[in-house]
């Protein structure tokens, strides 16, 4: 099973996972410059991607926390995760994020 | 950064008030405190409407005070009785006088709508009137930091290992995770480590023979109550967590008053489940407290003094700051509920 992630330079990557990985796991098993802070206990914003609007709908809905969190990180879009809150499963076979940008 | 006013805040020990002008300062208001002949406790704005001497330089005259300039004198309203040399008393001669409730050796003062101001919301917990538990008061700590690091701090068990090394914490709970739960207004961050050597605040008072299990419960009452829920039990008695009572248990209680941004009084005290009939204990806890405490006071100094630079860059987010994470959001809340309040006239005349 495969995530198609765009990095900050526009690569793409393919990334296999396997069920229960958390995304977050998944992008920082690769060195795309994700930071991931606090480890994945949406404690920081610095997972935060962006999710083809295609596969929004198939996510775990966000939760308050995720919602606070992303609420102090920068450039939100509609479209913005936390991927340490997103569990991959088969039905995300496919999924297509693009890692948000950093900042200082 | 301003402060939740429409919140119970503690004004001082009961024991530190009586037939005395006592000037304090909280949220950079100047206010004055003293008991009338019968022993009720008054906050009054410590200023004299007329020239601005504060009221604490003059003198009490039965349950009034007298301002030391001209003899002006307010009653325990805040209204104006007296103004000697005139017999008209004034709409615009008066001082805010701000509500207090005083309960369980504590005085405490309430900064904002005094509409608001109801005895059911002041901090207070059972074990007060328990007689399976002993009270027993420490200090007015005065830390020259804002009150939320060190808020942060009270929802903060990770920093025990490191900060105090002697007395509460030992390197046995570096890497033990932090467990965070927000209830409401209130964030609770705990974490429990089993089986090791008594820290040494237990190896005083703990008479532990062997290794223990111990415990930290952190309560953050927003915006400024903390209550920290500690102890050890032997590891071999294998204590649940709901059987906490079986151990030796305190809890730390930390009322935190905003005198100004970057002043903030700590006044401390605990209960606790050993030696409630030994008059001593208390005061020998206290010296390990006050070293733990100075610890605390010198590390919040030390980061209060870099917030005169602008930072450099943002700062790392850790795991072990969901607790101090939910805090900021209950507390940015709060703010957020008291914006309409601070565009009505703050103050008025009393009744």
């Amino acid at each position: 099973m495969k995530v198609l992630a765009t990095d900050r330079e526009g690569g793409q990557h393919e990334l296999s996972f396997q069920e229960g990985d958390t995304l977050m796991q998944v992008l920082t098993d690769e060195d795309l410059g994700v930071r991931a802070e606090c480890g994945g206990c949406c404690a920081c914003a610095t997972c935060h991607v962006y999710v083809d609007p295609a596969w929004l709908g198939c996510l775990p809905p966000q939760s308050d926390d995720e919602v606070a969190m992303l609420d102090e990180a920068f450039e939100v879009e509609p479209n913005s995760r936390l991927s340490c809150q997103i569990t991959m499963s088969p039905a995300l076979n496919g999924l297509t994020v693009t890692i948000a940008p950093d900042w200082n | 950064m301003s402060f939740v006013r429409n919140a119970w805040y503690v004004a001082g020990w009961s024991r530190s008030f009586g037939r005395d002008l006592k000037p304090l300062t909280i949220m950079d208001e100047d206010i004055v405190v003293y008991r009338t002949e019968a022993g009720t406790a008054v906050a009054l704005t410590d200023e004299c409407p007329h020239k601005r001497l504060p009221l604490s330089r003059g003198r009490l005259v039965g349950d009034a005070v007298q301002c030391g300039y001209h003899g002006m004198t307010f009653g325990c309203d805040g209204k104006c009785v007296r103004i000697p040399g005139q017999s008209n008393l004034p709409s615009s001669a008066w001082v805010r006088s701000y509500p207090l409730h005083e309960a369980r050796g504590i005085l405490w003062i309430w900064m904002g709508e005094a509409a608001k101001a109801g005895p059911a919301l002041v901090f207070d917990m059972p074990e007060f009137a328990d007689p399976r538990w002993a009270p027993h008061y420490g200090d007015a700590l005065q830390i020259e930091s804002h009150y939320l690091p060190l808020a942060d701090n009270l929802c903060d068990p990770a920093h025990v290992s490191f900060v105090h090394p002697t007395t509460l914490g030992s390197p046995a709970s570096e890497d033990v995770p932090i467990d965070c739960e927000r209830q409401g207004r209130k964030v609770v961050t705990s974490r429990w480590i089993r089986n090791a050597p008594p820290v040494g605040f237990f190896k005083a008072f703990g008479n532990f023979a062997g290794n223990v299990d111990r415990w930290h419960y952190y309560t953050l009452h927003a915006p400024s109550v903390a209550v920290i829920d500690f102890g050890s039990a032997a590891t071999e008695d294998a204590i649940g967590e709901g059987e906490r009572d079986r151990g030796v248990r305190l809890f730390a209680l930390h009322f935190l008053t905003p005198v100004s941004e970057t002043r903030t009084v700590d006044h401390w005290m605990h209960l606790r489940n050993i030696g409630l009939d030994d008059e001593g204990l208390g005061e020998r806890m206290n010296e390990q407290f006050r070293i733990a405490f100075a610890e605390d006071k010198a590390i919040l100094e030390a980061i209060q003094a870099r917030e005169a630079k602008p930072p450099a860059r943002r700062g790392v987010k850790l795991a072990i700051d969901r607790g101090p994470n939910h805090l900021r959001r209950i507390i940015n809340e709060m703010l957020a509920e008291e914006v309409p309040d601070s565009e009505e006239a703050p103050m008025q005349a009393a009744g």
